[in-house]
């Protein structure tokens, strides 16, 4: 039987504290960004996209707070069958605007739950594979940065 | 049958890790490594290596191209998958599973590539993929991959498929990873790092063949006070690397003739250049006997260190296929 839940070992890469920083616009702080990898050997089609959860400090972020962009596109990352063409390289990273007026100065436990359905991976039973793409890490909040 | 002839490519998958964690790591630092090897040509995983699957752009093709004669090696094999679950609602149709294969075949054309690595195509497709492969004149090969392996009626079935088709267009890619013996130590050892207990490790390796389902062996691992290193310890080994006492080298003999070329996947090999996990030796002996005259692309899936474990994997290579006489680089 092939694998059928996957969750390899390159959590670490998922949250990039490169790009976890507040946001102002007009001159006023309005939110946080956060940049997000895959972890997984290669990329996938966003589309396979199954769930996704942002935890700040053990406190779940309203879904309708969050703005979703990859590849320079903004995307409805409840629906991601509307973006059938839409790939996510492993390279590439997503970012994340979270529009809840940005954090505190200091460091912050940030957890993203995010799993995939596999594309290529099908079981008898009809269940496709499962690929954990979560991460859990402390990250220091950057300098704020003008949208 | 004429004599057999091997020359050795390395895939590029070999060096996932660093290509995952440096974004500084890329073709051209590869292809200075496959310089340092000898080696001219290699295989890409597009939907690893390319920000943009299953139709790269322009630019990141012309990119590939330009380091190629740059550092003077080959894209050989294009390795492809048919990304049929991609939809939320339902899974590709037939049709749109072909039109997947067509875009690397449109790919792996303007690569130059000579081989595509197929995943994901079912049977009754092949006809269809072996006339879109002709238009493009580029093999598309179903890989054997393990848990599979060459007896499993599922690749004998394909076996048949291929052998009515009867195209040059279409045919296997077998992976060596199907003949694992045993797990490797190294394996074993990165579970006992993830936190796994190695009683619990040498549990799921002496009862892989009692009968237990991986569901099974899951609970039990629970039962046992394993945790999640334990639980991917069962995936692995009843999914990508499972291993079997013996070999299916009878299997590989029924299937040689249809294998286009092959993955020389291995996972560690230690100084004295042996694989102790996968009999090299057998399964080259049935090339070499079927009179192969190709590519070995060697796979390095040990994730680790493919700056050490491919050199290791070539001299293997090298005193193996040179006492047969048949190597070419």
């Amino acid at each position: 039987m092939p694998t059928k839940y996957m969750k390899l070992g390159s959590s670490h890469r998922v949250l990039r504290e490169d790009g976890f920083y507040n946001v102002t616009l007009c001159g006023n702080q309005v939110a946080f960004n956060v940049d997000v990898r895959l972890n997984y050997y290669r990329g996938l089609p966003f589309s396979c996209l199954e769930k996704l959860e942002l935890y700040v400090d053990g406190e779940r972020i309203p879904d309708h707070l969050i703005m979703f962009s990859l590849n320079d596109k903004w995307l409805n990352y409840h629906k991601p069958g509307e973006a059938l063409q839409e790939y996510w390289g492993i390279r590439t990273s997503a970012h994340l605007l979270v529009f809840n007026y940005g954090l505190p100065e200091g460091e912050h436990e940030v957890e993203l739950v995010m799993e995939f359905r596999s594309p290529y991976m099908i079981f008898p039973d009809g269940d496709h594979g499962h690929i954990d793409s979560g991460c859990k890490k402390v990250m220091k909040i950057g300098e704020r940065r003008e949208m | 049958m004429g004599k057999a002839s091997i020359e050795l490519g390395v895939s590029l998958y070999g060096y996932t890790n660093r290509f995952l964690e440096d974004d500084g790591y890329g073709f051209e630092q590869m292809f200075q490594e496959l310089n340092r090897l000898g080696i001219k040509k290699f295989e890409i995983v597009g939907a690893q290596m390319f920000n943009h699957y299953p139709t790269p752009t322009t630019e990141e093709i012309e990119n590939l191209l330009s380091l190629c004669r740059k550092y003077d090696v080959e894209p050989y094999s294009y390795g492809g998958y048919c990304d049929f679950g991609k939809r939320p609602d339902r899974d590709l149709d037939d049709n749109e599973r072909v039109g997947e294969v067509v875009r690397d075949l449109m790919t792996a054309h303007k690569l130059g590539c000579k081989m595509i690595r197929g995943f994901g195509i079912p049977g009754h497709l092949y006809p269809r993929v072996a006339q879109m492969a002709a238009f493009y004149q580029i093999p598309v090969c179903y890989e054997i991959h393990a848990p599979q392996k060459p007896s499993d009626p599922e690749v004998q079935e394909l076996k048949k498929i291929f052998e009515e088709i009867n195209s040059p267009w279409v045919g296997f890619v077998q992976d060596f990873g199907c003949f694992i013996e045993k797990p490797n130590p190294v394996v074993f050892d990165n579970y006992v790092k993830m936190g796994a207990k190695p009683e619990n490790l040498r549990y799921i390796i002496d009862n892989r063949w009692s009968g237990m389902s991986q569901e099974e062996m899951e609970d039990k691992m629970r039962e046992m006070g394993g945790g999640q290193p334990e639980i991917l310890a069962v995936s692995t080994w009843f999914g990508g690397q499972s291993f079997s006492p013996e070999a299916d080298i009878e299997g590989f003999k029924s299937i040689v003739h249809l294998c286009r070329y092959f993955h020389g996947k291995f996972y560690n090999i230690g100084e004295d250049c042996v694989e102790t996990t996968i009999p090299y030796e057998k399964i080259l002996d049935v090339i070499v006997e079927s009179g192969y005259e190709g590519v070995l692309m060697i796979e390095y899936e040990g994730r680790i260190n493919p700056e050490e474990q491919i050199p290791r994997h070539i001299e293997m290579e090298h005193r193996i296929l040179g006492e047969l006489g048949v190597l070419k680089n």
